[in-house]
């Protein structure tokens, strides 16, 4: 019923996929032949078309040509490969900014899936059928969704064409034919199976409901069990469940190490999440590159492992989870506590952190990650510059003293600038630009504040309570990091700023 | 582009810099503070006569271990290295051809011990079921080893270990049948899955893979899997010429009445009606199969032709009734009564088999269990299944297979997650107190019904008054539905095969009447 967190491999499912992917591409191999042989030239201009041509000038070749004879193939065939060599060679002085991510396994597979269509090419075109299919579509890595391929060298025009019945009936009959030894060999189930699929049947039976081995079913059982139990808010039950899951060797951690972080969270008296998300984070963080021609069955990739393209969805909530923390710790403290010190120190250890990680691949081109560790140091700005709110009642900091911790909240700052920068550089990412910079400007008032004072205090005394709770009320979840400074600084606002505070955070919700 | 690697923290000047390169063969961090120390000196003697043609400086590449400290990579590599050497090394060779056969019976001999050893001590069997069994595993070990060595087939599976206790508990006439040793293989009181892990390592190493996975019996019988294999056990050691074959069908019979509380009566009706069939006792011993390829008929075992004429007792004593003894209203309670769960130890039993079956409608039953079946469900995995998995906390001496840093993770997980057992000890105590006792239950089940059972004749109206009670020949149907999916689960054959094998017994009965 619910997705079982192994892998499900099975001689019978194997086999299911290996004819179906067999099928298809034979199928879609054979309408390409018979499409290029009625040809085409009537289809209009597409951008997308037109790009193709205008990619393809620089090596004078022209897509347009009226009849493709096995020269023309052949020759096409040597331009595409010079053409990657060429692309892996840039590859390799540009560094991975390159967009395209193809491997050299992958060229070399679709050279043997060129072959295969003229000769015989069985024998190693059979075990990866399913990669080749894969690879003929795009996937990407943040969603889930199949596209029908945007990336350049499999780009091609808008098909236009119609095609008879008749010629389909062709198509379709040759296709089975070429798979018929093949369903000889498979099960009574397998090739029912196969049949139905290949009438436009969809059967119903999911793939969890037939397996019988002793050791998977007690997984479905456990994982069917976590679901009810954590939709019921049966959180005590849930924990035990999770912790005899995970302890069944053959468990992925990280298909559902969402359940753990929820579990943990509102179970009390059992371990912090944040200690489980550090664990997920050290074990599980890899860099690798994504593959494209591998189907990702069965998560949305980002929610298991991190890739060298994107952060893994358990780093980025680590993140998080440690910012609010820390702010949440810091908030009731005053500065002079020593219990403050511990917090200034885990919220410092969190920034070298993060420092760390914006070095290398997947966090250096995340916005997401930048905009974390700029809210970091606008934490540290605030904590900071309310020493000097602090001082207009106390007077203590003068002279040198006063002058260090000035350029200290000033650096800060500056970093949050400068990251907020990185972060809009980057894209992707939608960030309250405008508000944040107001905060920012506040905290540098405040290390002046004796001038200040007065004007703050006038405007304070405007605004009644009511408005004030009503800006507080309209900031969704992504402002809890900040909480603590809007309720002291948001106050500062003229009316129209407000509004367009919150109008902003509208359109950042939308968007998202 | 330079590559960084997470290392210890550089610490001068407070840098807190984990990441380290190197630069001109001296470690430096990220901020550009040199490790003290650690210069990597190229004194390699070629290089000094090749000053000219360029430095060559050998690296090590460095990498971190789950402590953070640095490991270098060729260490790792000699270590991989070294445990190639390892594998390859004659004695954790896989054995191949006769030696692996050889090696197989003796695997098979051993687990098949630890079973006998099992059933003696915790199900109380007598002392002579022991020898019973050698007797038996003698006799197989026999017929193989008349086959020529060519063509030498072994036959065996896991299931054969069943069939062969259970060949052995049917001479001595325990009353003991399919459904009991499905029981305890699937709650795993008794060694069956991942029964492989029991062997001595140095065994299991040299075991061929393919004979490792049959070991492991991975899939429980279905589709009546069990019966076929007895049946041919049976056959390949001519089982009734020399033991005693035949089942005991009064303790079957009697199982069965008190599993779906049916007042005592139908014990007898049952009994008479398999005498007035079955005109030679001998009727009811185990079917010997010769034919390898064929199953045969399914009513051709014993056992489900016992259990065919309990449900067709069944159904025509409550058709032909006619609400005079039992009337509807009893019949519709005893189907509820059939679905109510409790948390005993056997419902719990029962739950734990029902969800190893997927292909049977009580499969999806765990929607509906209640917090304590759950519990129970839990507490039976952590005692009984847990310690089965191999690379679990419980026997951390069998994860060889796994690195240490594997093994360091690992623990750490298991720390952030505790399954606390102190906790649990304090539950089952609790549970062990307010929990029934298997005749408390029973009683207890017995006594719901007696109120609808009108043996005194006084109510003989109520039922039909009644009009939105479904007709008298639907519930019928309805309670015997639910017992055959019991059933079927229990004995582990398909819905279909048992009402096959109703429905021959029930042809041979009305044209036997006639």
């Amino acid at each position: 019923m619910f997705e079982v967190p192994i892998t499900l491999t099975n001689k019978k499912f194997a086999q299911r996929r290996k004819l179906k992917y067999q099928y298809i591409n034979h199928l879609s191999r054979r309408f390409d032949k018979v499409a290029k042989t009625t040809n085409t030239t009537d289809s209009l201009p597409t951008p997308e078309n037109s790009a193709v041509e205008n990619n393809d000038d620089d090596y004078d070749y022209d897509e347009d040509e009226e009849q493709i004879d096995e020269a023309d193939v052949y020759r096409r065939s040597i331009l595409q490969q010079t053409k990657r060599r060429r692309e892996r060679h840039w590859k390799s002085v540009v560094g991975e900014l390159y967009s395209s991510t193809e491997t050299e396994s992958d060229s070399q597979q679709e050279e043997i899936q060129e072959n295969d269509g003229r000769e015989t090419g069985r024998k190693n075109g059979d075990t990866d059928e399913e990669r080749k299919f894969w690879k003929k579509h795009e996937k990407p890595e943040r969603s889930f969704e199949i596209w029908q391929t945007a990336s350049l060298q499999n780009k091609g025009p808008i098909n236009r064409r119609k095609m008879t019945y008749h010629k389909f009936q062709k198509i379709q009959k040759n296709s089975l034919r070429k798979v018929q030894i093949p369903l000889l060999h498979c099960t009574k189930e397998n090739r029912l199976y196969f049949r139905s699929l290949s009438k436009g049947l969809e059967p119903l039976q999911t793939p969890t409901s037939t397996i019988r081995n002793y050791q998977t079913r007690h997984i479905i059982t456990l994982t069917n069990l976590l679901h009810i139990n954590v939709s019921r808010h049966n959180w005590s039950l849930a924990y035990r469940i999770f912790a005899t899951l995970i302890r069944i060797p053959e468990v992925q951690m990280k298909s559902i190490w969402g359940f753990g972080v929820k579990i943990l969270d509102n179970l009390p008296d059992s371990s912090s999440s944040l200690d489980f998300l550090q664990w997920m984070c050290q074990i599980y963080s890899s860099k690798a590159r994504f593959v494209q021609n591998i189907n990702h069955r069965s998560i949305v990739p980002p929610f298991q492992t991190g890739s060298r393209t994107h952060t893994a969805k358990f780093a980025t909530t680590y993140l998080w989870a440690s910012l609010i923390n820390c702010q949440k710790s810091i908030e009731p403290s005053t500065i002079n506590d020593k219990h403050y010190d511990m917090e200034n120190d885990r919220l410092q250890e969190l920034i070298d952190k993060i420092s760390e990680w914006v070095l290398t691949p997947p966090f250096m081109e995340d916005a997401e990650v930048w905009f974390i560790y700029a809210s970091c140091h606008l934490l540290k700005a605030d904590i900071l510059s309310r020493q000097f709110v602090n001082d207009g009642t106390k007077g203590d900091l003068i002279g040198l003293d006063r002058d260090i911790k000035i350029n200290q909240v000033i650096k800060h700052i500056h970093y949050v600038k400068v990251f907020l920068q990185t972060c809009l550089d980057k894209g992707g990412f939608t960030i309250p630009n405008r508000l944040i910079e107001i905060q920012l400007k506040n905290f540098e008032l405040r290390l002046y504040g004796e001038t200040q004072d007065v004007q703050e205090r006038e405007i304070v005394d405007g605004y009644d309570e009511t408005d004030i709770s009503s800006v507080e009320n309209s900031f969704g979840d992504v402002y809890e990091t900040n909480a603590e400074f809007l309720d002291t600084q948001l106050m500062d606002l003229s009316p129209e700023d407000n509004e367009m505070a919150e109008n902003h955070h509208s359109d950042e919700e939308s968007s998202e | 582009m330079s590559t960084f690697i997470r290392g210890p923290i550089c610490g001068a000047d407070n840098c807190p810099s984990r990441l380290w390169r190197i630069i001109n063969g001296r470690r430096t961090c990220q901020y550009g503070h040199v490790m003290e120390g650690d210069v990597e000196f190229n004194d390699d003697e070629d290089d000094l006569t090749g000053l000219s043609a360029g430095v060559i400086t050998r690296r090590l590449n460095l990498t971190t271990n789950a402590t953070g400290s640095f490991q270098s990579s060729q260490l790792s590599n000699s270590q991989l290295l070294q445990q190639q050497q390892r594998r390859s090394h004659k004695k954790f060779k896989k054995l191949i051809g006769h030696d692996a056969k050889l090696l197989f019976l003796k695997s098979f001999q051993f687990i098949l011990k630890r079973q006998t050893c099992c059933l003696i001590e915790d199900m109380q069997f007598p002392e002579e079921f022991d020898h019973v069994v050698k007797i038996i595993w003698l006799k197989i070990l026999k017929t193989i080893n008349d086959q020529p060595q060519e063509e030498l087939r072994l036959r065996l599976h896991m299931t054969s270990t069943i069939s062969i206790l259970y060949l052995a508990s049917t001479h001595l006439s325990l009353p003991v049948y399919t459904c009991d040793y499905i029981k305890w293989i699937c709650s795993a009181k008794m060694p069956y899955f991942q029964a492989s892990e029991l062997l001595p390592k140095a065994w299991r190493t040299r075991l061929p893979n393919y004979y490792v996975s049959i070991l492991e019996g991975s899939i429980s019988p279905f589709d009546g899997q069990l019966y076929n294999k007895i049946a041919l056990t049976c056959g390949t050691i001519q089982f009734n010429q020399s033991f005693n074959s035949e089942i005991s069908c009064q303790g079957l019979l009697l199982k069965l009445v008190m599993q779906y509380t049916l007042p005592p009566q139908f014990y007898f009706f049952t009994k008479q009606m398999i005498e007035f069939e079955e005109t030679d006792i001998q009727n009811l011993a185990l079917w010997e199969r010769t034919d390898e390829r064929h199953t045969g008929a399914i009513s051709n075992h014993a056992e489900l032709r016992v259990i065919s004429y309990f449900m067709l007792t069944i159904y025509w004593v409550l058709l032909c009734d006619m609400d005079r003894q039992y009337p509807l209203k009893w019949v519709l309670t005893l189907t509820d009564s059939l679905t109510f769960h409790t948390a005993t130890r056997e419902s719990i039993d029962r739950n734990i088999v029902s969800v190893v079956y997927p292909d049977k409608p009580t499969s999806n039953d765990y929607f509906r269990w209640s917090d304590d079946e759950t519990l129970e469900f839990l507490n039976w995995m952590d005692k009984k299944f847990l310690p089965t998995q191999k690379k679990s906390l419980h026997n951390e001496s069998g994860s060889d297979d796994m690195t240490i840093d594997q093994k360091i993770a690992r623990r750490k997980l298991y720390k952030i997650f505790p399954l606390d057992s102190d906790t649990n000890d304090n539950g089952e105590a609790k549970d062990s107190d307010h929990r029934l006792t298997f005749i408390e239950e029973l009683q207890e089940r017995y006594a719901k019904q007696t109120p609808f059972l009108n043996n005194n004749k006084t109510l003989p109206f109520t039922t039909r008054q009644d009009a939105n009670l479904p007709a008298r020949k639907d519930a019928i149907h309805r309670l015997l539905t639910k017992i055959a999916s019991q059933l079927s689960t229990d004995f582990a054959i398909s819905e279909q095969q048992l009402k096959d094998c109703v429905f021959r017994i029930k042809k041979a009965c009305i044209h036997r009447m006639n």
